[in-house]
């Protein structure tokens, strides 16, 4: 075997407790930033299904404005939103580096991407259920809350995970620019510090985080899924 | 009294408009079964929602116990609607809720008390005989059942009208019949006002007191079924009755031709329409009876159980002298039957 596989096998590189510091770091940014994704998301891919149809002018501007937010922010390259919004995070963070640092730009770029999923989730809701609760005489809050929400849930969950897999993706890439976890430990340890092995342990490590990650929306959408 | 008061729906996109409703006028008794009927496309769809609000005219009104529907505030729509229930071809039921939560969904939206609300669903159920499913979802009902449901449902708020969307149209003959049998109980136990559109004359037929066929956005004829089914006035009504006559007597015009070609000159072939009630009277029996030297054979039949009484045709061949047929036609209508010179 030569000595470029080896390097991925020198087990004596792993520090345990940076490995530790680590992943609970890449957990918890990923975890508020998908409770602040799913929050967000979900209003505007309810601001984009409810104003479809409307007619009047100004819910035609507001979804406009949303929906060409939406695409845009969706479309920049993460790599590149996050050095767009360097000014934006330290005016309300405080800071450029760390954890916290990533979360507008985690935010600013996952937002979107779920908001289109929660507007294709209710999109598929059949639209002969939500009339049954319009000759029901339901307020329109009454049908979001009682009809819409549980008719969607499980393509609302289903798509949080996929957006919960990218923002998993997305911390890693910001680690790299200084924003701690597992990203990190695989750029700083590991690659510049020429142990592979800290890179190939910081992957297996993510890889897990994400089958855990899969295997649980999968396991909740099963739940709620009676179709 | 329900009444529509000259309305017409007008549906327009860019570049054109469909006017889906033309003109139209109904007026309906309370605690009846109502029928409308048509083909797909004639605006029956439409219509039925303009009793509950769900489309709103382009002109005219809607009427129900003299309040307008149609010149109200959304609150009080709202508050209308709660009087109505609906009913659709595709049941419509939450598939993420289970049978107990569908029927208390109205009640919920109302602000009742969990426990009210479930002692209610569960009596509704009860009626519509599904007691035993309240815990399933949706998706593991056959499609009668879950019109059960969509039934149980559309009830638990008492209301005074059932507007049933083609109701029965997605449902094999079986479970059609028995959800016709619920409707019909509910109209009698309850008085429930039930207004039905289905292009199933046959549906009709067995549950309603009063039909209206609409054609084209148009009301063409109405009138107690066994009016419309005895003496239909216009085409389509024709054509419809004809197409729900499964065992048709005459499906093929050469079968009928044939038989006449063969009869010769003293053949005559008539259509017995037997009125209400009447169906059991011995009319062949007093006729060969009557006319010693005339010959009757049996081409075809039919007796329709409908709501007020069976309706029943006979098609019967007479072999008698050519100077007689006219006499023998007489007779038979002096036996208050109808008759049809095939």
């Amino acid at each position: 075997m030569n000595a470029g596989i080896n390097s991925y096998f020198q087990w004596s590189q792993v520090d345990l407790f940076n490995l530790r510091v680590s992943t609970v770091e890449t957990i918890t940014l990923t975890f508020f930033t998908v409770i602040v994704v799913a929050i967000l998301g979900f209003a505007l891919g309810l601001i984009l299904f409810q104003t479809k149809n409307s007619q009047k002018w100004y819910l035609k501007l507001l979804r406009g404005i949303v929906a060409f937010l939406v695409n845009v922010f969706r479309s920049i390259p993460f790599v590149v939103l996050i050095v767009l919004l360097i000014p934006f995070t330290k005016n309300i963070m405080g800071t450029i580096i760390g954890p916290k640092a990533a979360i507008p730009a985690l935010v600013i770029a996952a937002a979107p991407f779920y908001a289109r999923l929660v507007e294709l989730a209710f999109n598929e809701v059949d639209l002969g259920v939500l009339e049954a609760a319009k000759s029901l005489g339901a307020k329109n809050s009454q049908t979001i809350w009682h009809v819409l929400l549980p008719e969607s849930l499980p393509a609302l969950i289903s798509g949080l995970t996929v957006t919960a897999i990218s923002i998993i993706g997305y911390t890693a890439m910001a680690g790299v620019i200084g924003a701690g976890g597992l990203g990190n430990l695989a750029y700083q340890d590991g690659f510049e510090a020429g142990q592979n092995t800290v890179t190939l342990v910081a992957t297996v490590v993510i890889l897990i985080i994400v089958f855990i990650c899969q295997y649980l929306g999968d396991w909740f959408t099963k739940r709620v899924d009676h179709r | 009294m329900i009444s529509i008061k000259n309305v017409t729906k007008t549906f327009a996109n860019n570049s054109q408009s469909f006017t889906v409703l033309n003109n139209i006028s109904l007026d309906i008794p309370e605690g009846i079964i109502y029928g409308v009927i048509g083909y797909s496309g004639a605006g029956k769809s439409t219509l039925i929602r303009l009793f509950n609000g769900l489309e709103k005219p382009s002109s005219g009104d809607v009427l129900i116990d003299d309040n307008s529907i149609v010149n109200v505030s959304n609150d009080q729509l709202r508050e209308q609607q709660k009087q109505i229930g609906m009913v659709f071809q595709q049941f419509n039921l939450l598939s993420s809720k289970t049978v107990l939560e569908n029927v208390t969904l109205p009640l919920k939206l109302n602000g009742e008390s969990k426990t009210k609300r479930n002692q209610k669903a569960l009596e509704m159920l009860e009626i519509v005989g599904l007691s035993d499913q309240v815990d399933k979802y949706p998706s593991q009902l056959s499609g009668g059942q879950k019109q059960r449901v969509a039934i149980a449902r559309a009830l638990v708020r008492d209301p005074k009208i059932l507007l049933c969307d083609e109701a029965t149209s997605a449902l094999d003959p079986e479970a059609t019949s028995s959800i016709l049998d619920l409707l019909i109980k509910i109209n009698q136990e309850f008085k429930i006002t039930i207004i039905m559109v289905t292009h199933e004359m046959e549906a009709i037929r067995r549950i309603c007191q009063q039909i209206a066929v609409l054609d084209s956005g148009e009301i063409v004829e109405t009138g107690s079924v066994s009016q419309i089914f005895e003496n239909p006035q216009s085409e389509i009504t024709k054509s419809l009755i004809t197409k729900s006559q499964v065992n048709n007597d005459f499906d093929s015009p050469e079968l009928l031709q044939e038989i006449k070609d063969n009869g010769g000159a003293d053949s005559l072939i008539l259509k017995l329409s037997f009125p209400n009630k009447s169906a059991d009277k011995p009319v062949i029996t007093e006729l060969i009876r009557e006319y010693t030297d005339i010959e009757v054979s049996v081409l075809g039949g039919q007796l329709q159980p409908t709501i007020e009484g069976v309706l029943g045709h006979l098609i019967i061949q007479i072999k008698a002298p050519q100077k007689e047929h006219n006499e023998v036609i007489k007779s038979i209508t002096d036996k208050s039957v109808q008759v049809e010179v095939l």
